[in-house]
């Protein structure tokens, strides 16, 4: 195709804004040198297009790709997964810039923009960038109606009004696809992991870790209860179960399979739903103890009670649960003596001082209830306090921790009350997980985030079965009541958690957290169930796929016959001269009054007979009618005063009171 | 098709509205590659669970429903007001002079006239608005050439589709026979001095000034006269009266008519660009005497249109 120098320029253009916009999102994920890369080839493609220059020859275009291949290569290992992939897209379609000739080069690179988009959702869905890849959505078909424009060159503005008049028309359809269009279970092909650490529970704990989270605000989950809520001295989120403990540092129990030990319940029952955040972690975090488990990924309950997924989290996912908090005696009364052997375990040698403590408490107490509540004493009483800076521990942590700093958080405490019980014979471990949590009343949830993460023990006690044990609740009684933070001693260094803040800017998080919440929860995760729960609100009983077809197809012709009657609308559109909307204004006042215009009738004529039946409103119909004509018939071009008829319009309206 | 064009829309004839009936839509194949591509945005939604991809993916598959709808209505309601071209020789495109015009309140952007074997023509037509254009149309044949089909066709917006409308049959223009042949003109050689002059040499002897006739070159004008008395003005070489030719088709070389039809107008070109005087011989036609651009439109109409069923032509 023949194109003007001005044309090639306006493509040229579209298409910079077009792969710009697509990129833009994944400059703040990729190597800077990507962004150099692509920055630099759109800035030349631009000069060479002003300048009217030739493009690079095919020796430098053909050299570029392959080092941006072995770039790519050598930054990544692999040209696999998201980021790898959108880095190599992002630098094709830079080097594709420089060889942009026809119109189907700049069209390829406009489609190539929405794969950037595309690669930029699948990495990121959150609510706040909704309104950039609305825009972008917008910018990149306006680059494609831009560029794929025979003719002339169209101003921006009208190009940009054009395509988004389409946009609007398209939306209605894109969501009658969205509702209705078959979801399907599961990957097609297995998705390269993210290579993105994320905070959260590990699968071990040293002492200090959990502080590391607690000053983090990042949500773990989000929970709505369906009616009952338990108290908040009930509501521990149970995560991993660590029982191997070396001296140091405690971890979990991998591909080793104990039997369960059955557990009895009391008290109320609560169903709710967890909105769990990606942490690249297989865990499910449930309100102790859950009974039942509903969700897309298979769930199971492993034998220390914790509940794990067929895969991590890589995405947000949400599971409907059910849970008792409460145990009844009158579980197995025996323990499985391998567990028993597994949880009594300490390493030889290590925290000398501990286990002569323990020797003597235990010589003192031989009941293990008493004991128990020996060592919950020995914490509350002998000068331990809570804090989340404290000092850093020697290699036998827990000697030092006991004798020495007597300072920590609840990892601490976990760790060095369950050493004492195993060194007393009893069988015990440190359950990890979230307690608390804030009430969103705006979204009707708790919000959990990493600073509500907690580390307990769990005893085994005859008769009772395994008990949960907290002796952070006896060291700062209120971590439980209120959260970490707010149990320390308020001369601490200043916080910088949200809820600390004014009330305003604490509603201003909450409504945001509540939208952020029905947009993961209605959009994002609208799946194949939701697809059904919907259709079944509709009145449709027992929907299937054909059920689908039928209303998809319904949609789609609603959606023709409506588009069809609105494009033909628009091509005769109501007429816009403001002075026959006065003058229909005009005729409307005098026919309240009685006088009603002909069909047949033209202006001047019907003001003659507008001023015989009403004469007293003469001088103004006269000059209403007089500018009208002069604006309308007898001089047209001239630019008419339309705001002195507007009042000449108005002044007849209000010559008149209603009686 | 033709059949079945005429059975569905009725013979053609202007001025042509171009209904929405008339109208018939296919994706290009950019559209195609567009619906590819969506396609697989689509896998990549469903692979990975992403209801924003996906929602994308949705937005992107109804842009383009929506694009046919626009590129549809972009061409229904457009009228066709007149088709007329100037005659040409065979082998040479006829420009042929489309009206168009927008009936609604809609700009009709991008509109593509094509004859079947010639290039397209691209143009916009702003709402209400009449724009002529001219399309090439090739010229095959000597004499009555019928524009057999126009397609008016519109690719707007985004190129994913193309509609078009067929027009069959509804312009007609002349070509004259091409210029051919190498065979020496038959000279008269009578001259009011009994002179044989080289061609050309007519040119140089300045006889005087007569009234402008109609089809007389502008070269011929007397421009210095028309600025004195505001009178138009041909100039008149005595050379030219003393050359002139008879051109008759009976005493033409040539192995058939239409070769002899050739050269006759490879004559006529020649003795009009010599300012000679010529007359052309054909049976049933006589054209006397003459000169300039308007005798020579005549004598090589006349070629044209020799042998043709209806050879009344209003000149």
């Amino acid at each position: 195709m023949n194109t003007a120098p001005r044309t090639a320029l306006d493509r040229v253009r579209w298409t910079l804004v077009a792969v710009g916009a697509g990129y833009l999102p994944h400059a703040f994920h990729l190597p800077l040198w990507v962004s150099g890369v692509v920055l630099a080839t759109g800035l030349w493609r631009l000069s060479i297009a002003l300048r009217q220059r030739p493009l690079p020859g095919r020796i430098v275009r053909s050299s570029g790709a392959v080092l941006a291949l072995i770039a790519v290569l050598a930054n990544y290992r692999t040209i696999n997964g998201l980021e790898a992939g959108s880095a190599l897209l992002a630098l094709m379609a830079a080097l594709k810039l420089l060889e942009t000739r026809a119109l189907r080069d700049h069209v390829l690179l406009v489609l190539i923009g929405f794969f950037l988009l595309l690669a930029a959702m699948l990495r990121d869905q959150g609510l706040w960038l909704l309104p950039y890849y609305a825009l972008v959505t917008w910018l990149g078909l306006t680059a494609l109606f831009a560029v794929t424009r025979a003719e002339d060159v169209m101003p921006w503005r009208r190009a940009l009004a054009m395509s988004g008049r389409m946009l609007l028309y398209a939306l209605p359809l894109a969501a009658v696809l969205f509702l209705l269009f078959p979801r399907v279970p599961g990957p097609f092909w297995a998705l390269p992991n993210s290579t993105q650490a994320r905070s959260g529970l590990g699968d071990e704990m040293n002492p200090g870790e959990i502080s590391d989270l607690t000053l983090s605000d990042a949500p773990a989950f989000r929970a709505r209860f369906h009616g009952a809520v338990p108290p908040p001295i009930e509501r521990y989120w149970r995560g991993p179960v660590l029982h191997d403990f070396d001296g140091y540092t405690w971890r979990r129990t991998r591909g080793q399979f104990y039997p369960t030990q059955p557990l009895a319940f009391t008290g109320p029952r609560y169903s709710y739903r967890v909105m769990l955040e990606a942490n690249n972690r297989p865990w499910l975090f449930a309100l102790d103890h859950p009974v039942q488990w509903l969700g897309d990924d298979t769930v199971t309950q492993a034998f220390d009670y914790q509940l794990l997924l067929s895969r991590p989290v890589t995405e947000a996912q949400s599971f409907e649960l059910t849970s008792y908090t409460r145990t009844a005696p009158g579980g197995e009364t025996d323990l499985a003596q391998s567990l028993r052997r597994r949880d009594i375990r300490l390493p030889e040698g290590r925290n000398p001082r501990t286990r002569t403590l323990a020797a003597e408490l235990r010589a003192r107490f031989p009941d293990d209830r008493a004991y128990v509540r020996a060592v919950l004493d020995l914490f509350a009483g002998q000068g331990f306090a809570y804090t989340l800076t404290p000092p850093r521990l020697e290699t036998d942590a827990i000697d030092d921790f006991m004798f020495n700093t007597r300072r920590g958080f609840c990892g601490h405490y976990a760790s060095a009350f369950t050493v004492l019980m195993r060194l007393a014979g009893i069988p015990a471990r440190v359950v990890t997980g979230y307690q608390g949590g804030i009430y969103n009343r705006l979204g009707d949830y708790w919000y959990v985030s990493q600073a509500d993460a907690h580390a307990w023990s769990e005893i085994w006690l005859r008769g009772a079965g395994w008990q949960r044990v907290d002796p952070t609740a006896v060291v700062a009684p209120d971590r439980l009541e209120r959260g970490a933070e707010d149990s320390l001693a308020a001369g601490r260094a200043a916080s910088e958690r949200w809820f600390d803040s004014a009330e305003w800017l604490q509603n201003i998080r909450f409504a945001w957290d509540a939208a952020n919440t029905w947009w993961r929860d209605r959009v994002l995760d609208f799946d194949r169930f939701k697809q059904r729960a919907l259709l079944e609100w509709l009145g449709l009983p027992d929907p299937d796929w054909h059920t689908l077809a039928i209303l998809l197809g319904l949609g789609f012709t609603v959606f023709l016959l409506w588009i069809t009657l609105a494009l033909r609308r628009d091509m005769t559109p109501r007429n816009r001269d403001p002075l026959v909307g006065l003058y229909q204004r005009f005729c409307k006042a005098a026919a309240r009054r009685g006088v009603e215009r002909r069909p047949d009738e033209g202006p001047v004529d019907f003001a003659q007979r507008l001023k015989l039946s009403l004469p007293a409103a003469a001088p103004v119909v006269d000059a209403f009618i007089g500018s009208f004509v002069r604006a309308r018939y007898l001089a047209p071009d001239e630019s008419s005063d339309i705001e002195e008829i507007t009042r000449l319009a108005r002044a007849f309206e209000k010559s008149w009171t209603p009686r | 098709m033709r059949a079945w064009s005429l059975r569905r829309h009725g013979p053609d004839r202007l001025p042509l509205s171009i209904v929405r009936r008339r109208v018939y839509i296919l994706p290009t194949s950019f559209g195609v590659f567009y619906g590819a591509i969506v396609f697989g945005m689509l896998l990549a939604g469903l692979n990975y669970n992403n209801n924003l991809a996906l929602a994308l993916t949705f937005v992107l598959a109804a842009v383009a429903v929506v694009a046919m709808h626009y590129c549809h209505r972009n061409l229904a309601g457009v009228q066709l007001r007149a088709l007329e071209a100037e005659p040409v020789f065979v082998g040479q495109s006829a420009m042929l002079r489309v009206e168009l015009l927008s009936t609604s309140a809609l700009d009709r952007l991008d509109l593509e006239i094509r004859a079947d074997d010639s290039e397209s023509v691209c143009v916009s037509v702003p709402a209400r608005e009449r724009l002529a254009c001219a399309v090439p149309v090739r010229a095959h044949r000597r004499g009555r050439n019928r524009v057999a089909r126009l397609a008016l066709e519109t690719r707007f917006p985004l190129r994913l589709f193309r509609a078009w409308a067929w027009v069959y049959d509804c312009a007609e223009f002349i070509a004259y026979p091409k210029p051919g042949g190498s065979a020496p003109p038959p000279l008269a050689a009578t001259s009011a001095t009994g002179q044989h002059d080289a061609p050309g040499r007519g040119e140089e002897d300045f006889a005087g000034l007569r009234d402008y006739q109609k089809g007389d070159s502008p070269r011929r004008v007397s421009w210095k006269a028309f600025a004195r008395t505001d009178q138009l003005l041909a100039k008149e070489y005595s050379g030219a009266a003393r050359r002139w030719l008879v051109l008759d088709l009976n005493h033409t070389p040539g192995a058939d008519l239409e070769e002899r039809l050739c050269q006759l107008a490879r004559w006529v070109v020649d003795a009009e660009g010599a300012a000679a005087a010529y007359a052309l011989d054909l049976p049933g036609t006589h054209l006397a005497l003459g000169t300039g651009a308007a005798h020579e439109r005549r004598c090589l109409l006349a070629l044209a249109l020799h042998g043709e069923p209806s050879a009344t032509v209003t000149l």
